[in-house]
């Protein structure tokens, strides 16, 4: 950094007056795009719109000001911004950085305070008289556990360490007021969190066998029940979240880190950008493995509904690697970000999904009609089918369509329903014994409230009322909303509206048409890569001129 | 709403031409496109021109023509068959917290915002970010980007802080190119200039003071009161970086 330039006035004896008549605004735009330029010697104006527009264009695509030395340097070159100053920044890392913080605005991407695990798989740390002190100690704080355990709610283990029969058989000691209440004591495990350490958990908790047998003698595999005594958090303690160590938020950040990197490695790469709906590479991490390897089947239909089979191998990484990204390859049932988990557990619902999805990457909003929804004690609010109910119909004559592509997603969740597993209909899930069925429950029509809707009874929800248009979208499932955004231009012109408004920080109008259509045919002709987009829209008069552009071509 | 105004005030029409500290002049009001298309029109639309026939009822008084007051189109000059249709290019706006994360350490080697001025502290950016507008996309789902005063109140602070400790590290410094708010100390305007260009993007050529009067004259009066040039420095560069030209682009 030179910070001991010397500001010497610009030589200012030039303009002439067709360079007037063009309008000195013109002269950086012109020489930015390939065009005669006159920008060796300015005004002083020009020198600090030059000036300005470097800022603009830091700001807006690294992130931050400008360098001292490249404001020296537009001063020293008399207001002439070299092009590849522009294309360098165009092309720098901080210009993914800020691709990303699109990206985040787009999809909402933190979910961070969300559960995905509920309390019978969450570790917590015992309670101590106040003025005890010790190591912390571990043990799982739900009611179905340590009834179990200890035969008595909420109660934890003893701080002292734990004792074992002949046989191996945790011992405990009874409580001399309480009957009921036996209790174990600690040992010493190194958690998959950290396993650099060791630490103390209550021994029932700490329990690492594979399988166990449940009180009629059949054999059940730990990681999926929480009701049987012999079961534990397992090996390293890897089926269970520690509360302490916030492994829950570690993987839901990294969920949401994952999506973002999908993002980023296309807009790097200059891979088309249409691959943000259709691509299938995505990285996994430690965290991310780990859940998906021991935790995601633990919690079963009633939580968040994951399973580990996700449509591709998921590879084996220690979790406490949180910064080891391995690149996957998923199957065709997925579509880019739209099958992505941070994507799924965001927008919970396949209509939530499909909203988001219109937003997002259609540029549309759904909104009631015009006049407003009908009085609720409208007789035709009764009418079950969204898509012919007053009102709603407005909407959801798209919506439905839409949200029917994730009918194979879990709602609440993000695993992939598989016909095999998940036929559209069961018979068993439409009989009465059905309705108290979980898996049923979870992902089937079992509760009709109304007569047109019994025919769908024991159908997957995503099939209710589904015609066969619908049903043709749940088969192809989100793959197939984004083929078709892509190929009717639609995913191209909204790609195109958001890039330029972001930049030019205000709404498009009709006015814009034109400009709108230059840069979507710059965006297709380069293979829909996002940071050509980018770089068509900075070097453009609106962006160059920024508040002194001028409609009929200059600088006002 | 002052400040606010002030900041789009500027950054719309003023930020590319040096002008005096206090403030940007005033632009003439933009009046809304009258037409959403550009198609010219064959005569001028009697309800987007001012008549400049004074009405019979308010004497001198510009009105628009009606059909109560019929006038004939031959008597009014010439049109503008093109309409001037002025909008921005490119809108201005206020900086983002992230953009303020990364801009100030980089402006002045490294020092940030810390909670209890400490080195070490906690990052202010952080601790106040949804105070200050950035969406964590949980509670809030879109950044605000106003300038209120809660913003300004906390940008107030934020320069207080780094601004103080900028000047304090440069008086510690031996080699003065590598002082990051004053390397030009014994000659104020040159600083100014320095200053100008590197936290506003302004240039002020050598020998003018465009622009630089009211930081000059602040610095004098903050030296003359407080016999402390790095006290007057940290007064400068508050007022720069609390300025619109800093705060809006």
């Amino acid at each position: 950094m030179n910070t001991n330039m010397e500001h010497e006035e610009i030589d200012m004896k030039i303009p002439t007056d067709g360079r007037r008549a063009l309008g000195a605004a013109w002269i950086i735009p012109l020489a930015l795009l390939g065009m005669p330029a006159y920008a060796q010697v300015c005004e002083q104006d020009d020198l600090q719109e030059s000036l300005q527009y470097l800022r603009r264009l830091s700001l807006d695509l690294r992130g931050r000001v400008p360098d001292l030395a490249e404001l020296e340097s537009v001063v020293t070159n008399a207001g002439a911004i070299d092009p590849s100053i522009v294309r360098n920044i165009v092309r720098s890392d901080d210009s993914v950085a800020q691709a990303r913080a699109l990206h985040r605005d787009l999809l909402w991407a933190n979910i961070s305070d969300q559960r995905i695990a509920d309390n019978n798989w969450s570790l917590t740390t015992i309670r101590r008289p106040a003025g005890q002190t010790g190591d912390p100690v571990y043990f799982i704080n739900s009611g179905t556990r340590t009834r179990l355990f200890r035969g008595v709610v909420n109660a934890q283990c003893l701080d002292e360490p734990a004792r074992f029969d002949a046989s191996g058989r945790i011992l405990t000691t009874q409580d001399a007021t309480n009957a009921n209440l036996r209790q174990e004591g600690w040992v010493l495990v190194r958690p998959y969190w950290n396993p650099t350490v060791q630490v103390k958990v209550c021994a029932f908790d700490a329990q690492d066998e594979l399988q166990a047998l449940d009180t009629r003698n059949r054999s059940v595999e730990c990681q999926a029940t929480a009701s049987v005594v012999g079961c534990g958090c397992g090996p390293e303690l890897r089926w269970c979240q520690s509360a302490p160590d916030r492994t829950a938020v570690t993987i839901t950040t990294a969920l949401g880190e994952q999506m973002l990197r999908f993002m980023d490695k296309i807009v790097r790469e200059g891979q088309p950008y249409t691959r943000v709906l259709t691509g299938r590479e995505v990285e996994v991490n430690g965290p991310i493995s780990h859940y998906l390897r021991y935790q995601s089947s633990s919690n079963g239909l009633g939580f968040v509904f994951a399973t580990g089979d996700v449509n591709y191998t998921v590879p084996a990484i220690p979790f406490d690697q949180v910064n080891t990204w391995t690149s996957v390859q998923r199957d065709n049932s997925h579509a880019g970000v739209l099958t992505l988990p941070g994507y799924l557990l965001k927008f919970q619902s396949d209509r939530g999904r499909a909203n988001r999805f219109y937003n997002a990457f259609l540029c549309q909003n759904f909104q009631a009609p015009p006049g407003g929804l009908p009085a609720a004690d409208d007789p035709c609010n009764d009418e079950p089918d969204l898509t012919k109910r007053c009102g709603c119909k407005h909407c959801h004559l798209a919506v439905e369509p839409a949200a029917a592509y994730w009918g194979r997603w879990s709602e609440a969740g993000f695993a992939p329903l598989d016909a095999a597993t998940y036929p559209s209909f069961r018979a068993d899930c439409a009989t009465a014994a059905g309705a108290s069925n979980a898996t049923c429950r979870r992902l089937y029509f079992t509760d009709p409230g109304h007569p047109d809707e019994e025919q769908y009874r024991g159908w997957l929800r995503s099939y209710v009322f589904a015609d066969a248009a619908r049903q043709a979208n749940i088969d192809v499932g989100p793959r197939g909303i984004a083929q078709a955004a892509i190929d009717n231009g639609a995913f191209a012109s909204c790609v195109t509206k958001q890039t330029a408004e972001r930049l030019l920080a205000r709404e498009l109008t009709e006015d814009d048409a034109d400009m709108l259509a230059e840069l979507r045919a710059e965006l297709e002709s380069n293979n829909y890569d996002l940071r050509a987009l980018i770089e068509a829209v900075v070097t453009r008069p609106e962006y160059v001129a920024a508040g002194h552009f001028d409609v009929r071509g200059g600088a006002r | 709403m002052i400040r606010k105004l002030s900041v789009l005030a500027l950054a719309t029409s003023m930020a590319c031409v040096p002008g005096e500290f206090s403030g940007p002049e005033v632009p003439p009001p933009v009046s809304p496109s009258p037409s959403p298309t550009m198609t010219p029109s064959p005569s001028p639309s009697p309800t987007m021109t001012p008549s400049p026939s004074p009405s019979p009822s308010s004497p001198g008084e510009p009105t628009f023509d009606d059909h109560w007051n019929p006038q004939d189109p031959t008597e009014q000059g010439p049109g503008d068959l093109f309409p001037v249709i002025e909008r921005d290019g490119k809108a201005a706006r206020r900086l983002t917290v992230a953009q303020l994360r990364a801009s100030i350490p980089a402006l002045f080697g490294g020092l940030t915002w810390t909670n209890n001025n400490r080195p070490t502290g906690t990052v202010m950016f952080n601790s106040l970010s949804r105070t200050l507008g950035e969406a964590d996309y949980l509670g809030q789902t879109e950044e605000n980007r106003e300038p209120n005063p809660i913003f300004f109140k906390f940008m107030d602070d934020m320069a207080g802080q780094v601004c103080t400790n900028a000047v304090a590290a440069d008086t510690a410094r031996t080699v003065a190119s590598e002082r990051v708010v004053k390397p030009f100390a014994e000659d104020p305007d040159r600083n100014l200039r320095f200053l100008r260009l590197k936290l506003h993007g302004i240039h002020v050529p050598a020998g003018s003071t465009e622009g630089l009067t009211e930081l000059r004259k602040l610095y004098d009066d903050v030296l003359a009161d407080t016999r402390s040039a790095d006290q007057a420095w940290s007064a400068v560069c508050v007022a720069m970086l609390t300025a619109p030209e800093f705060m809006a682009y």
